[in-house]
């Protein structure tokens, strides 16, 4: 069962040209492109007759309304304006993964699997004990996962970094699916307001869209406020992230094909599911207030 | 519905190291790996945690490491370790597996852990004996692991699939006989005077061969074929210029009711010293087996489009339908020993 009245991310805004793009969200074939005004269209792909969704283009992604046209309303986007702030610069991409797009929120929201599905690309051998605190609000679930003293990740190692780092980890779900994960690395050891000569912020975005309840389009970015304006420097943040994240993208759809085998089959939760669980809790809320909602018209 | 309570091959020794091996038997995903003392260990391979495969993991000393999480498992499938948290939940464990080692197989029991005898496993005594000459290999297939039984048991397909191989064209009149008894089924089935498959031109022998085949099913799916073959028109008491035994060793476990794991043995009383032959005899015969792979295969596919479509036996398959009956009998006694329990 999909949320309908939300925006979902259909492209980035580079995918799409004068050339159509065929693909599929929540169970409906659509057709993506531009029109002769440049602005992003999106069709019902089907023989006749066909219908347009509501689409909307900001900060480098194009976004997508499966639901009531009438509801559609700009001011609900998500904001993703790291993507293109001139502050900051940012890379993105699109990932296909055949798994349930909420296998990717749980993965986000948990990011201790960090250290050992990415302990050749993106994580530290020592990220073992942070500490971790949990806000949540009726439409938002917030993670804060402070890691302490570890030895720079491998990425870091390739920038030359042999120092060890501390760094803050914020995980923010908003529904349907996005996840707004903000970094902050710094030498290890630094005092409160104390400055210092590691000072890195990156903020990944991502947005996932359900194909179908097993596949899903996993879109990406990652933008930063250091090392601005070296193209070289971010062609070398997107070959590692996109390493990373096939990474990811393995172990869930590995994780996909464990399932089905026996959807039955019980699991176990530890303190650090507390973010993937209060993100679902709040998506099965607007779930059965959607249908509510929809029964009573 | 498939027999739990036997042995099932899981793997050839050599292909169980100290590091992970994923397979699904009987639409169970297991993962096996050695330990420090090179004892084998089977483990549910489904993380309790977020059910990610435990065969992406690492294996550290005796335990195993899942590779999303890190939740760490003992030999025994407990957890001994999670991320985060002091406390280890106490119901954080995966299922354990009895494994056993013979002559270099690997069996695994999937059904009731107080039933399991490694005495009852197979013993595959050829393949390790130092009169013989052996090799093994791993197919998998995707069909129904009985259609791999039919396959052993009905040998007037040679002829025809592996005429590019094993075998010889004159092979359609042989003489046949069947014996069972409560748990197993045996064919016996002689042919003379054939022209020598490419296989026998391969070694050497251009002269027309008798050949004389014994194919035994043992439940729940091992099929042992030990083949004599010799020059053909030899009257009784007269030295042969040509006396082969081989013994192929067959053993196919389910992955899915639509897939299998086929593991297969070839054990010889000649030339046991021959390097080059016994590389012969393994390269032609997994191209041999691949025909039966690619056959199978398109046979599960015929029948998925109607599962309802009839089919008629002829003789040579009185084989297959015994073993048959003897899996569909024991399928029944072990249901009706759980309703018994239950």
């Amino acid at each position: 069962m999909y949320l309908r009245n939300h925006w979902y991310c259909a492209a980035t805004s580079a995918e799409l040209g004068p050339e159509k793009i065929a693909r599929t969200f929540l169970d409906q074939p659509v057709l993506l492109g531009r029109g002769m005004d440049g602005k992003p269209e999106a069709l019902e792909h089907r023989r006749r007759p066909v219908r347009s969704y509501p689409v909307c283009e900001r900060h480098g992604f194009v976004w997508i309304w499966m639901g009531d046209p009438a509801r559609a309303n700009a001011a609900r986007l998500p904001d993703f304006h790291w993507n293109d702030d001139p502050e900051w610069d940012s890379v993105c991409d699109r990932l296909p993964i055949a798994a349930d797009y909420f296998l990717l929120v749980d993965n986000l929201m948990d990011l201790s699997h960090v250290s050992f599905l990415h302990a050749n690309t993106i994580g530290s051998p020592d990220d073992r004990s942070p500490e971790l605190s949990w806000d949540r609000g009726p439409d938002w679930v917030r993670g804060t996962r402070i890691m302490r003293n570890c030895r720079p990740t491998p990425r870091m190692q390739k920038e030359g970094i042999d120092f060890n780092i501390d760094r803050v980890q914020l995980m923010t779900y908003t529904p349907p699916a996005n996840v707004v994960i903000d970094l902050v690395t710094t030498e290890a050891g630094r005092l409160p307001g104390a400055a210092g000569p590691h000072n890195e912020h990156i903020v990944i975005l991502d947005s996932m869209t359900p194909e179908t309840a097993r596949s899903c389009h996993y879109f990406w970015a990652s933008a930063r406020n250091y090392r601005r304006n070296d193209p070289e420097f971010s062609e070398f943040i997107r070959r590692m992230t996109i390493l990373a994240f096939n990474e990811d993208k393995d172990m869930l759809e590995a994780e996909q094909k464990i399932i089905d085998l026996d959807p039955s089959a019980p699991q176990i939760d530890v303190a650090g599911d507390a973010g993937g669980l209060q993100s679902r809790r709040v998506f099965a809320r607007l779930l059965a207030e959607e249908n509510a909602r929809q029964a009573a018209e | 519905m498939f027999l739990r309570n036997q042995w099932y091959c899981a793997a050839l020794s050599h292909e169980v190291k100290a590091e992970p091996l994923g397979r699904i038997f009987l639409n169970e995903p297991v993962v096996m790996y050695r330990r420090v003392d090179g004892g084998l260990v089977a483990l549910e391979d489904r993380c309790c945690h977020r059910r990610a495969p435990l065969s992406k993991g690492k294996v550290e000393g005796d335990r195993l490491r899942c590779g999303y999480h890190g939740f760490l498992y003992d030999a025994s499938g407990s957890v001994v370790w999670v991320p985060g948290q002091d406390k280890v939940p106490p119901d954080a464990r995966v299922r354990s597996y009895p494994v056993c080692e013979k002559n270099g197989f690997v069996w695994i029991w999937m059904g009731a852990k107080s039933l399991a005898d490694p005495a009852k496993a197979p013993a595959f005594t050829w393949n390790d004996d130092p009169a013989w000459a052996s090799w093994t290999d791993y197919l998998p297939i995707k069909a129904n692991y009985l259609y791999v039984v039919d396959n052993l048991m009905d040998l007037s397909h040679v002829p025809f699939l592996h005429i590019k191989t094993i075998g010889s064209a004159d092979d359609t009149e042989p003489t046949l006989k069947w014996e069972r008894g409560p748990d197993w089924s045996r064919g016996t089935r002689a042919a003379y005077n054939l022209a020598p498959p490419l296989r026998w031109k391969m070694e050497g022998i251009n002269h027309n061969i008798d050949q004389m085949k014994v194919m035994t099913f043992t439940p729940p799916a091992n099929v042992l074929i030990d083949i004599l073959t010799t020059d053909s028109g030899r009257k009784p008491g007269q030295t042969p210029l040509l006396e082969q035994r081989l013994i192929v060793l067959d053993s196919m476990t389910p992955e899915t009711e639509t897939s299998c794991h086929y593991f297969f043995g070839n054990c010889r009383n000649y030339k046991i010293d021959s390097m080059e032959l016994t590389a012969m005899l393994h390269e032609q015969t997994v191209i041999a087996f691949n025909e039966d792979k690619d056959m199978l295969e398109a046979e599960q596919r015929i029948i998925d489009l109607d599962p309802t479509a009839s089919q008629i036996d002829v003789m040579g398959d009185t084989g297959g339908l015994q073993s048959r009956r003897i899996v569909d009998r024991l399928l029944a006694e072990e249901s009706g020993t759980r309703a018994a329990a239950e």
